[in-house]
């Protein structure tokens, strides 16, 4: 009988393969299956953060977890502006950090901050996970 | 929850120079491994711009002490804490407790004393 890594029930994955995703957080997986397994069961959509550079010749990943109201937010910054009032604290720090990649654009206007054109690679990622969600729901 | 999470990205944040000491009396660490364990231990995100600036300013003042090794071919800096740095953490420590023991025990104000008691424990 087959006993790969699909068949392994989720509570049985150690943290030492992938860490529990918690959301707003960074967690680390070796492989991106496991994060979006582990992830897709707390109901979290994951989206790739680095890899962990601590090792030089094992590749792990870093992750971040994402609630769901906070994808549909973003995905909203695919085709219009967003006022970053609308975004709390934490999310503006996730925010921030896709604009440094640039994956996302900022503007401000008048003294206020608006976010925009999410990437259109990260958006179909984060809409391909988000619509598996909601068909297992 | 997320206000409960936003309060401990700030407090950590602010305690930054704390937590980066404590981690580094339990054992010695590089810069990666530091900015790793505080997303593990804290739950909270620095990246490099924040940690490698902050281990060279305390290592100028000389809390910790950095020294070159060899891993894997490459060069890495190993920080451990020094006599002065965990003097520094001792004192840290106590004013802390002393601190939050003062918050804690407000019967005065039942709001504060109420919060205090409903910080969770992990992060």
């Amino acid at each position: 009988m087959f006993h790969g890594p699909f068949l392994t029930a989720l509570h049985q994955i150690p943290d030492t393969q992938c860490e529990t995703p918690k959301p707003y957080c960074l967690f680390q997986s070796v492989s991106p299956q496991l994060a979006l397994r582990k992830s897709a069961a707390a109901g979290l959509i994951v989206l790739f953060h680095d890899f962990d550079k601590q090792d030089a010749y094992r590749r792990e990943w870093v992750f971040w977890a994402l609630p769901i109201s906070f994808v549909i937010k973003l995905l909203c910054c695919l085709k219009d502006l967003r006022c970053a009032d609308e975004f709390d604290f934490l999310e503006r720090m996730i925010v921030n950090d896709l604009i440094s990649k640039g994956l996302m654009k900022k503007m401000v206007c008048d003294g206020r901050t608006y976010y925009y054109r999410l990437s259109e690679n990260t958006a179909t990622r984060l809409l391909k996970q988000l619509l598996e969600i909601k068909k297992n729901e | 929850m997320n206000e409960a999470k936003e309060i401990q990205a700030r407090l950590t944040k602010c305690m930054l120079e704390l937590v980066v000491l404590q981690l580094l009396n339990e054992r010695t660490m590089h810069g990666y491994e530091v900015i790793k364990q505080v997303r593990r231990e804290y739950g909270v995100y620095f990246g490099p711009s924040t940690i490698y600036p902050l281990l060279n300013a305390l290592e100028k003042k000389k809390l910790i002490k950095g020294e070159w090794e060899m891993h894997q071919g490459r060069p890495r800096k190993i920080y451990q804490l020094t006599h002065h740095g965990r003097n520094q953490l001792y004192l840290h420590v106590k004013t802390l407790a002393h601190l939050n023991l003062a918050i804690a025990t407000q019967k005065e104000n039942p709001i504060v004393h109420e919060t205090v008691e409903d910080i969770p424990s992990t992060p």
